[in-house]
């Protein structure tokens, strides 16, 4: 019995050190949030990132989160997943968070794949008991042979994301945050990652989806929510919210 | 090859009190999830879940602070002794010069000098590395919700295994100059940990400031040049007089070194230094856990 909801949430991010020449050429080229000069510090611009966001997420919830860049998708993620405490509104959360927003929090070059697989593990939540059962399983799905007792740093970019999604696919999930890129892995390791990710998704109670992959999106989620300059625009079906997004696309 | 499904709701959550479990260990111990989901969590029932929680996974930092010190000295020939090698060089290069100046014989003036830097060590390195703790968790503080004290165990336990180190070192030239170990030696123990209790809300006091005031790191690091000095580290504090001895005393820093020093040397610490320490600790935490309870929810936000 999962539930995330959340009541007009609004994100303000404090810039500090911003000089003056540069919060003026701020004012000029608006691409993210909205910025706020904010006048009784004179030090700070504040980019409000998210404004008078709700949504109320229960059970087999399967969300979209489509916008454009900067639109607010990321810090949505993170003010769900509970790392930033909502400047104004309010974040309740029922269940079991199981954020996937780094893919592998504190990966060390110098050590071994194996002493990786379990810091990673315990930095994505997981008990030491968890993380130890687990190993073999992550270590034989990803194919690295031999090469898990050697330092990261020998690996190829390939097998550095081979172990990041073999670790980050092991999770047990239950309120699911995924920010893209957890697909990036070699074209033969693609499928079988995809088929594993397809399997955790289904165990979810609930899952959140940031992307630009529509593809992606339209695989995984069949609700979305559309996000524009850090306001909540709509919400509902994915086919409604898509076209939305569409025509927001078009207008320019 | 499938994984072992975990069926909807059985994750062991209590409904009636709307707490979550934030990972689900095979033989049911919890992990106590972020209290956001307590209808009333205020900062302070948060800041105190997070020392407590910050404490208690005590796998995490354990293996960090290890796994830390290791990979600083990986493929060096000593490993971690280089510290205390070069502690030791120093000690003994400086005793030989100074010990005419404090009209000392060298074999009473190397373990005494020793005898203070290595809490010193422990006491400077605990604060000095406290300016970058949070910062340099950045990654680690966007990637999810957890306890941050997580971030100033880790330091206090690295500095910890590097006093290891340098107490098998003192205690090997302490016995080849003749120190009179005695019962008194073992006062090492509460001393260390008294050190610690202080250690841990300074570097929390730290940490926070250097987060948010980038101007803090390098005034700290002046502050502490200047401690090792006002800090009867390399002399005796009996060696003053007069008003002098004032600021001497009033520097808890001095207690702290002396809660480790004296035991070292065979001797009983003064019991002013205990109640310096204690009420030092008491002052220390109440006033940090006042700001950390404030803050918490602002840190994410520092980067």
């Amino acid at each position: 019995m999962s539930n995330l909801l959340l009541e007009n949430v609004g994100v303000d991010f404090p810039i500090f050190g911003a000089n003056k020449n540069l919060r003026l050429s701020f004012l000029a080229g608006l691409t993210g949030g909205r910025i706020i000069p904010n006048r009784m510090q004179k030090q700070t611009v504040i980019i409000k990132a998210l404004e008078d966001v709700s949504l109320d997420l229960r059970d087999g919830d399967r969300l979209g989160l489509i916008g454009h860049n900067g639109a607010g998708k990321s810090t949505l993620l993170r003010v769900m997943a509970s790392i930033y405490q909502p400047t104004t509104g309010r974040v309740s959360v029922q269940g079991r968070l199981t954020p996937l927003l780094d893919l592998s929090p504190g990966i060390e070059q110098e050590d071994t794949g194996y002493d990786n697989i379990i810091t990673v593990g315990l930095l994505l939540g997981m008990s030491l008991e968890e993380i130890t059962e687990k190993a073999p399983e992550i270590i034989a799905f990803s194919e690295l042979g031999d090469f898990i007792h050697l330092p990261i740093r020998t690996y190829s970019t390939g097998m550095l994301a081979r172990l990041s999604a073999s670790i980050a696919t092991s999770i047990d999930p239950g309120i699911l945050l995924l920010d893209e890129g957890i697909g990036a892995a070699d074209a033969r390791f693609g499928d079988k990652i995809a088929r594993r990710m397809k399997e955790m998704v289904e165990r979810t109670e609930i899952l959140v989806l940031a992307s630009h992959s529509e593809a992606l999106l339209a695989s995984m989620c069949d609700k979305a929510a559309l996000l524009h300059h850090g306001k909540l625009i709509e919400v509902g079906s994915f086919e409604s919210v898509q076209k939305a997004y569409h025509r927001i696309l078009q207008e320019g | 090859m499938a994984l072992p499904r975990v069926a909807p709701g059985a994750a062991g959550q209590d409904l009636q009190v709307v707490t979550g479990v934030q990972s689900q260990p095979s033989e049911g111990r919890r992990t106590a999830a972020y209290p956001i989901q307590e209808r009333d969590a205020g900062p302070f029932r948060i800041a105190a879940w997070d020392l407590i929680q910050g404490f208690r996974r005590h796998e995490i930092w354990k293996r960090q602070s290890a796994n830390e010190v290791r990979r600083r000295y990986r493929r060096t020939m000593l490993g971690p002794i280089w510290v205390t090698v070069s502690l030791i060089v120093f000690a003994v290069v400086l005793s030989f010069v100074w010990a005419g100046l404090f009209n000392q014989p060298v074999r009473t003036f190397l373990p005494f000098l020793l005898s203070g830097l290595v809490p010193w060590g422990l006491i400077s390195t605990i604060i000095g590395e406290g300016t970058s703790a949070f910062a340099a968790g950045e990654t680690l503080i966007k990637s999810r919700q957890f306890p941050y004290t997580m971030l100033i165990n880790i330091v206090l336990a690295r500095n910890v295994i590097i006093f290891m180190h340098n107490l098998v070192g003192y205690v090997l030239i302490a016995a080849l100059c003749g120190v009179a170990f005695s019962w008194a030696s073992l006062l090492v123990i509460p001393g260390v940990a008294l050190v610690l209790l202080n250690g841990g809300w300074m570097c929390l006091l730290v940490a926070i400031f250097c987060l948010r005031y980038r101007d803090f790191q390098q005034m700290v690091a002046a502050l502490l040049t200047i401690a090792v000095f006002v800090t009867p580290v390399f002399y005796n504090a009996s060696q003053l007089q007069g008003k002098r001895t004032i600021i001497i005393h009033a520097n808890p820093l001095h207690h702290m070194v002396d809660l480790v020093r004296q035991p070292l040397l065979g001797n009983l610490p003064s019991g002013t230094s205990y109640l310096v320490c204690l009420v030092c600790a008491v002052i220390g935490w109440g006033l940090v856990f006042w700001l950390y309870a404030r803050k918490r929810g602002r840190l994410a936000y520092w980067f």
